[in-house]
């Protein structure tokens, strides 16, 4: 419900003056009533990060090199970045979005309430670029509170539009990454190119033991919940205090156990995997260097239609 | 003598606070025997299988393996003993750190050092032996229980050790698991090689093992063959033991059928066996 309202008040005052009214007003109703209708259809469900890798191992475009995959997604949201065009950007999200949904079958409902998270931030962070407080009216969209004015002003509308855009894109193009590439693959793909291994060592074991942790606190929440410790705001408060310091306590237990378990074969500082090679497919290559030539080319095209 | 593997002297252990975990362990473990490990929740179970693989050390005794002196506190002899004696952790989700079934199986091989092609080879085997071979690009956490188990086991058996520990292994398992369990433990079995399973579940100790170490308070109580410390009523009280059913029933055939005084069977279908050999006897008189 929040995330509705400042979703459909953030397009509102990002379009103001730049569509007609009636039609802005209209689509920010749309946009309101869509994600409402979506969010009461779809609601909220526990443990929706447990399920990315579920989601991955079902994704079509699991079998793709996870070097060409990454390189394409990093490459492409470098683009957007570098480019900062709005219509780049839109085209980069559209088309990810449907190699996720179409080329993935990642399913849609999955997919948009995944976005909502990285959404919710972007938004929160415009709105801090696209208000001005000014003593007097400057903008198109002048709220008066005590003597001074929030003001939304063009230049405003234009740095936050870019913003979202380029941060919308960037999520975007990772999300293809991490819903078609099994975490391991990812990692064993930044080891390759040499990352440093620290670094991929502790992206490891946090990917490894953030499914052990949330599975604990769920267990946790279920026993708190069948004996009321979740019936009212009170009680939620005090449950969840004394549920964060046990899962503290388990995991402080928890990796003493693991540790002793990784010492018994043998460990002595440097995780190692071996693991059977995937080949690159030369289709594989071509089609992702040609999406990527295509954001040059559309890059270059807008520059020279601006200068 | 020359077929003692691991063999602990005097051993003690404390926690940090002083009190006795393990006190004076003395024993050895053979080529090819089939051990239990018997005992409450926190007679020191699981302390002597850290001991046996160096994961803690001992405060006072001496280990020795294959007739050579072991110092857990040298890395290399450290080494040598958490290949030569492999530990099955009770929590399947404490052991295993791979993101796919087969790099899971490579990390011990891995550790050890050993060539590429090496730690290949082993992985494909001990996938094989525990039938994991079409999960290798799975990532282990969605496998089920019994799975699990046994990607546990490939994880030690690409190690190629001596000895293989397992703690509680039937604890997380489904009656079916188990069943497999108890299968892949007898295909485990071999000359070269000693198994200890660590459990509650006194039937299946009188089943399989050759050997019954029972640990009570920190010490070991009794160590001896299936027979005799289920003949010991006293040990059982003080261990907090009961018999094994198909023993009592033994018994009882002992008292109200002539069964004979010596003939001790492991499972229903020797008792079977026994009777229609005797009824053949009898028929053929």
């Amino acid at each position: 419900m929040i995330i509705s309202c400042l979703f459909s008040l953030a397009v509102y005052c990002l379009f103001y003056g730049r569509l007609p009214s009636h039609l802005l007003l209209f689509v920010v109703l749309l946009l309101f009533g869509g994600s409402l209708f979506f969010r009461h259809k779809h609601g909220h469900r526990h443990g929706g990060f447990l399920s990315i890798d579920v989601q991955v191992q079902k994704s079509r475009l699991k079998s793709w090199h996870p070097g060409v995959k990454t390189c394409f997604a990093v490459m492409a949201a470098l683009i957007c970045i570098a480019a900062d065009s709005f219509w780049l950007s839109l085209f980069v999200i559209c088309s990810m979005m449907l190699f996720t949904i179409y080329g993935g079958k990642t399913p849609a409902h999955y997919y948009f309430a995944l976005l909502t998270a990285p959404l919710t931030f972007i938004i929160l962070g415009v709105v801090a670029i696209l208000f001005e407080i000014s003593p007097v009216p400057l903008g198109l969209l002048d709220i008066a509170i005590g003597g001074r004015y929030l003001c939304v002003t063009a230049a405003g509308q234009q740095a936050s539009l870019s913003l979202i855009s380029r941060a919308f894109a960037a999520v975007s193009c990772l999300y293809l990454l991490s819903l078609s590439t099994p975490m391991h693959q990812i990692i064993r793909f930044l080891r390759k190119i040499k990352t440093p291994a620290l670094m991929v060592e502790l992206m490891y074991l946090i990917y490894r033991y953030i499914f052990l942790l949330l599975a604990t606190q769920q267990q946790m929440a279920t026993a708190a919940e069948s004996r009321l410790g979740y019936r009212d705001w009170r009680t939620s408060l005090r449950t969840m205090s004394a549920s964060s310091l046990n899962l503290l306590f388990l995991s402080f237990r928890r990796s003493a156990d693991c540790f002793a378990a990784m010492e018994a074969r043998c460990y002595d500082g440097e995780i190692a995997f071996y693991e059977s090679e995937a080949a690159v497919r030369k289709p594989e290559i071509l089609a992702a260097a040609a999406y990527l030539l295509l954001l040059v080319g559309f890059w270059y095209g807008t520059r020279r239609l601006q200068g | 003598m020359n077929d003692v593997l691991l063999a602990l002297d005097k051993l003690d252990y404390s926690y940090e606070d002083g009190s006795f975990a393990l006190k004076g362990l003395s024993l050895a473990i053979r080529k090819g025997q089939r051990i239990a490990v018997l005992g409450n929740n926190g007679a020191g179970k699981s302390t002597f299988f850290l001991l046996c693989n160096g994961i803690l050390k001992p405060d006072k005794g001496a280990m020795s393996y294959g007739g050579k002196t072991i110092d857990p506190r040298k890395k290399q002899d450290l080494m040598g003993l958490r290949q030569l004696v492999g530990i099955i952790f009770q929590d399947a989700d404490h052991q295993i750190i791979g993101s796919t079934v087969e790099s899971e199986v490579s990390f011990g091989p891995m550790n050890l050092k050993l060539p590429r092609e090496e730690v290949a080879r082993r992985v494909d085997q001990a996938l094989q032996a525990m039938g994991l071979t079409e999960h290798r690009h799975r990532p282990p956490h969605y496998l089920s229980g019994g799975e699990k188990k046994r990607v546990t086991i490939a994880d030690i058996l690409a190690m190629e050790p001596e000895i293989l520990l397992f703690d509680e292994p039937t604890a997380f398992l489904d009656p079916a698991g188990v069943r497999t369990l108890e299968g892949l433990l007898s295909e485990l079995h071999q000359q070269e090689r000693a198994l200890l399973v660590s459990t509650h579940d006194i039937d299946f100790a009188w089943r399989w093992a050759q050997r019954i170490l029972v640990f009570h308070d920190g010490q070991l109580l009794a160590d001896s063959t299936p027979e005799q410390i289920f003949a010991d009523g006293p040990l059982l009280e003080q261990a907090g033991l009961r018999r094994p059913y198909l023993y009592d029933f033994t018994l009882s055939l002992q008292a109200h059928f002539g069964w004979p005084p010596d003939v001790w069977p492991r499972t229903t279908t020797e008792i079977e066996a026994y009777f229609k050999a005797n009824s053949a006897n009898a028929s053929s008189r």
